[in-house]
């Protein structure tokens, strides 16, 4: 430690520090001001101390000089505060929904390479462009009650074109896990085909896609082309409680739609149940259709 | 032109801190001239240093991050105030550990989503009026232009202008 400092409590040492370098930067700043009785001249001779250290005369203000001074007391900071555990502190942020999305490691789930096929890799790319700089973004944080999602994160973005019908907006939604974020849904959303006036948030955007390309789906007792966020009963499995509205011709024979169930299934802390959210089921052939005819 | 408004650019993420861990207060420097270059010769704008200059941070903080500049000298400096900030703070009692070690684990982290910057537009009269607005000593200043500073900025005082990244 400087010796300037040896009979202060680390606390107190580490604040006189982190000041002294906030001063050196800018002398204006309110946090780098004096809070000491004492602590103009004990600033002073930490500084002087840092100046020997470095071996610079005392009245070098090269700026070179100062971001030398400045990095010593960060480092004589830092070592009285402690170690910082980055990944554990990323970890909270994350639950909380609050981490910065470009710092996500991001895994989409096989079933979204399967239906692009050779087209994947482009899907790939706009899918993490959307994730690392999203125009809007929305998460559920920790379970707060039992009827809403938890862990989950929607990011949507305008992926303009030259010609203004293949612009879209690409919505992605995923699951947090620690720093990984697994991506579940990803859908291109055109204008004129879904009617996004008037939503509120991207659970609206993707509710709104799913009354135009979903079939009716039953879980949970709740019924619809989306469901929020449902709870599965005790001892049955996510397969066996979704309930799809067969789509029958006017002779009683199947559509032949194909139709892809997608949903979070999470255990619920509070309640204990498990629980699936953001349910759908996408008219994958319909949904085919309109992207193959916009370029995709 | 000096008018009704204040400029100050700001990276994203120091607005997310005053926000989450100061109590929507922001400490702002900020400038009557949003492009000092475009000021005419000999006038007090024209004086303003470029690293003083709303568009000059502006344009330089949004190419580092478009252009993912590593070796960014704005953003090395930002990373070692808020550091700086988040050390002195947790000193002084006002964050807890936890608080501080998401910060600087944040600023250490490669997020460039972070850094990009925000045009904060204040309007001059509420401020002023009520004496908070700061004129930056000489010896503190970039340069011979006018420098202002504000301190306990709430969010409501003020708009935001952002550019979307690619």
């Amino acid at each position: 430690m400087i010796s300037a400092l040896e009979n202060f409590d680390k606390v107190i040492a580490a604040g006189i520090l982190a000041r002294a370098a906030l001063a050196i930067e800018d002398q204006d700043n309110p946090a780098g001001a004096l809070k000491l009785p004492n602590e103009a001249s004990l600033r002073q001779s930490l500084l002087a101390e840092a100046r020997r250290m470095l071996g610079v005369l005392p009245n070098d203000q090269s700026p070179q000089t100062l971001e030398r001074l400045g990095e010593i007391l960060d480092t004589e900071c830092e070592s009285l505060i402690g170690p910082t555990d980055s990944n554990l502190a990323l970890k909270r942020l994350s639950e909380r929904g609050e981490l910065p999305s470009d710092l996500f490691e991001i895994r989409i789930i096989p079933n979204i390479e399967q239906f692009h096929g050779r087209k994947y890799p482009q899907e790939k790319q706009l899918i993490e462009s959307t994730i690392q700089s999203p125009d809007q973004e929305q998460h559920f944080g920790s379970p707060a009650s039992a009827d809403e999602p938890f862990l989950i994160s929607l990011f949507a973005k305008h992926i303009p074109h030259q010609y203004p019908l293949r612009s879209f907006t690409m919505l992605v939604a995923g699951q947090r896990n620690g720093l990984v974020l697994d991506i579940h849904q990803a859908w291109r959303i055109y204008p004129d085909i879904v009617n996004l006036n008037g939503i509120t948030n991207l659970v609206d955007m993707l509710r709104r896609f799913a009354d135009v390309f979903g079939t009716e789906i039953e879980l949970g007792g709740k019924k619809g082309h989306f469901i929020l966020a449902a709870d599965i009963p005790k001892g049955q499995d996510i397969k066996t409680t979704f309930k799809i509205k067969a789509d029958v011709d006017k002779s009683g024979k199947k559509s032949g739609k194909l139709i892809t169930v997608t949903c979070f299934v999470q255990r619920n802390p509070i309640g204990g149940l498990n629980q699936a959210a953001l349910a759908t089921g996408i008219n994958l052939n319909q949904y085919a259709e309109v992207i193959k005819s916009r370029g995709w | 032109m000096a008018g009704p408004v204040l400029y100050s650019t700001n990276p994203w993420y120091a607005r997310e801190i005053s926000i989450k861990y100061r109590g929507n207060k922001h400490y702002v420097w900020c400038s009557e001239y949003y492009d000092p270059v475009t000021a005419p010769a000999g006038s007090a704008a024209s004086l303003i240093a470029p690293s003083s200059s709303p568009k000059g941070i502006f344009d330089a903080l949004w190419g580092d991050c478009e252009r993912e500049e590593r070796h960014s000298a704005l953003i090395k400096s930002y990373r070692k105030t808020f550091r700086r900030l988040a050390n002195e703070w947790l000193t002084d009692g006002s964050i807890i550990q936890e608080q501080r070690d998401e910060i600087v684990a944040t600023v250490n982290s490669t997020s460039w989503l972070i850094w990009r910057p925000l045009l904060y537009v204040i309007p001059r009269t509420p401020i002023e009026a009520a004496g908070r607005l700061i004129s930056v000593p000489h010896r503190v200043r970039a340069g011979n232009g006018p420098e202002l500073q504000i301190t306990g900025l709430m969010s409501d005082e003020f708009d935001i202008i952002a550019t979307l990244l690619r």
